[in-house]
Parts: C-alpha cells; sequence; structure tokens
C-alpha cells in the first residue's frame, strides 16, 4: 500500500486479520513510526515513485499493489513502475479525475476508485426510487454488471409474481431485499412489493431498459 | 486549435507544458524547414516569446474544451516536456489514448525511461534528445 493514511489503517486492520503479508511505503519517517509502533515493523520510508524504494519494499513479492495518493500521476508512475518490473498482477488506483481513466485502463490498471463516484452512488442507492444504483460491474464477455433497483409505489409489477413479470433476457434477478431488510431468494412463485430492492443481473449498458420494464 | 494557422498538411504539433526543453523544441521546429503548426498547451499562464508563432492554450489537457482544439488526425508530432516528469508520463498515456501518433514523453529521471512501454511513445532525457525527435526539424 502506498501511503500511511486512514484507508490504510482500515485495511490492515482487514487484511491482517487474513494473516496477509502487509508493506506500507509511505514518504514521512514520523507517520512511518507511528504505524511501525500500532502494528508493527511494517513501513518502508521513502518515495513510491522510485523504484529502489519499491525494491526495499518487496515488491516483487506483492499481489496486490494499493495505490491511493491524491494525485493521478502519482499514482500513475508507481503503477507503472511497479507493473514493469515486479510483475504486480493486481493493482487497485485512486483515481481522482475519472477522464484519466482511459489512460489508466489501456496500460492494465482497470481496477480504479474514484471517491466522487462512490459518493454519488451511495446518494442515488439512499435517495432514488427507480433508479438503479451499479453494485458491481464483471469481467465477462459480453460485460455484465450487478445493479439494486428500488421499486416504487405506482410501479406495474408490485402485486405480479416472478413468473408473471418475465425478466428481459438480458438479465436475472438474484436478489429480492423485502422493504423490512428481509432478503428472499427468487422463485417463480414470489409476489414484488413496493419498496422492494431487486438485484439484478444485467448486460451493461442495459440499465434505462431495465427501469422501463420495471416502472 | 486555432483555424486560421492550421494546414492541410499533417504538420501540427502539439507540446505539453512549460520548461526549458521545451522552448528549445519549440524553437528548433519554428526555425526548421518545415512549417509546422505548434500549439502549446500549459496549465499555468505563462508568457512565452512565441506569443506570435505559435497556438497557446492555457488550460488543463483533460478539459473537453480543450481535447476539442486539439486536432489528432491532423498531428504529426506530440511532445509531453513540462517540468514534472510524472505528469509528463500521465499525459503523454493520455493523448495515446486520444490516437496521438509519435509521442514523445520528456522524464528528467533516467529509471523511467522504459516505463511506458509502448512503440508510441518514446521517453527521452532533456540531456539526450533521440535522433528520431532530432529529425523534426533537422531536415
Amino acid at each position: 500500500m502506498i501511503g500511511a493514511n486512514n484507508i490504510s489503517e482500515q485495511l490492515i486492520d482487514w487484511y491482517s486479520k487474513y494473516n496477509h503479508e502487509i508493506t506500507i511505503i509511505e514518504k514521512d519517517i514520523n507517520k512511518c513510526h507511528e504505524f511501525d509502533q500500532l502494528y508493527g515493523p511494517i513501513s518502508q520510508h521513502g518515495d513510491a515513485t522510485d523504484l529502489n524504494i519499491q525494491k526495499l519494499s518487496g515488491m516483487e513479492r506483492a499481489d496486490i499493489l494499493i495505490v491511493t495518493t491524491k494525485n493521478d500521476s502519482t499514482n500513475f508512475v508507481i503503477s507503472a513502475l511497479a507493473k514493469s518490473n515486479f510483475k504486480v498482477d493486481t493493482i487497485l488506483n485512486r483515481i481522482n479525475n475519472m477522464n484519466y481513466a482511459k489512460a489508466f485502463e489501456e496500460n492494465g490498471f482497470n481496477i480504479l476508485i474514484n471517491i466522487e463516484s462512490n459518493i454519488l452512488q451511495s446518494i442515488e442507492q439512499e435517495t432514488s426510487i427507480l433508479a438503479p444504483w451499479s453494485i458491481a460491474k464483471l469481467k465477462t464477455n459480453p460485460s455484465k454488471e450487478i445493479i439494486g433497483i428500488k421499486i416504487n409505489d405506482d410501479s406495474n409489477i408490485i402485486g405480479k409474481s416472478i413468473s408473471e413479470i418475465g425478466f428481459p433476457s438480458h438479465s436475472q434477478l438474484l436478489l429480492i431485499i423485502r422493504s423490512n431488510g428481509i432478503t428472499d431468494t427468487p422463485a417463480e412463485h414470489k409476489t414484488i412489493h413496493a419498496n422492494d430492492e431487486l438485484i439484478v443481473l444485467i448486460q451493461e449498458g442495459k440499465k434505462e431498459n431495465m427501469i422501463e420494464y420495471l416502472s | 486549435m486555432n483555424n486560421s494557422k492550421q494546414t492541410t498538411n499533417k504538420n501540427n504539433c502539439i507540446i505539453f507544458g512549460n520548461s526549458d526543453i521545451g522552448n528549445f523544441i519549440i524553437e528548433s521546429l519554428l526555425n526548421s524547414n518545415t512549417n509546422y503548426n505548434i500549439t502549446f498547451l500549459s496549465e499555468e499562464q505563462i508568457n512565452t516569446k512565441f506569443n506570435n508563432d505559435i497556438n497557446i492554450l492555457f488550460g488543463n489537457i483533460y478539459d473537453p474544451k480543450i481535447i476539442k482544439n486539439l486536432d489528432f488526425t491532423n498531428t504529426k508530432l506530440t511532445i509531453c516536456c513540462s517540468e514534472n516528469t510524472n505528469l509528463n508520463i500521465l499525459t503523454a498515456s493520455y493523448m495515446k489514448s486520444l490516437k496521438a501518433e509519435n509521442i514523445f514523453c520528456c522524464s528528467y529521471d533516467t529509471q523511467y525511461n522504459n516505463l511506458l512501454n509502448s512503440k508510441n511513445i518514446i521517453t527521452f532525457n532533456p540531456w539526450n534528445i533521440p535522433s528520431k525527435l532530432n529529425s523534426f526539424w533537422r531536415n
């Protein structure tokens, strides 16, 4: 992980439970000491855009690199160094400006985390009726994604069973979350109620079709 | 790109970032026998001695308003040469994703010379300008 900050602190807690070896590369020596005191010898002091620092950190043993600085060009160079010199398989990048996404993706840095997008997604999920929110994008061929849709009070499908609704061929209903929070496994006879949340697998780009279908 | 200065030949050059090496390259291109149509793109407002000879755009490379003004299909040469190596590397990759050709990326650190591993991007150090780049003005 690059940078000793709140994000890395949370991740250390999480990964440690599964006995993963974690190293933090951090420029600030005081933060390195702080993290070493909290978690044992975990930090490598230095600039992660320096190949020697990456080498000292044991980058050649890394299965996953998590790069979360606030500077896109710094993140890009760190990732490119790790990929070209140490063949790190999985690289997660925080991307601050999504306009750069294509440049990251074309270099094989496909896992991009954009904080603004995540906030917007949460807002959509919390506030929208019949506006699907994206849960996960799957690396399938053709590309598919899992979305959540909350069923509005006046939706035409309320009171209908799943077999009556007959979901479109490009989609598959995975789960129903009832308005009281209880999860329900889809079956042909089960009925959709107002304020149910449907978790659906769809072909990427078919969200709008799904809204029309369920409205 | 200012249409009044555009030519129909593929002679456009895009130069990103202000630096001594950038000024040297602009001067060399202007003094060459080829009538290059140079667009200089800078994130900061600056004055250059080439104000009257080149198109100058101030703004971020990722700004759609800026991109609209960059005619990559008629661009022969793209050079990322700000004083910030990391920014040059990301911008060169970004330009490539926009289908720019003949991209040169200036790096002040030799450890990044083979970083991008792309046929379309040549990384160079300002103290060692590659002959392929020189050839654009030495003809």
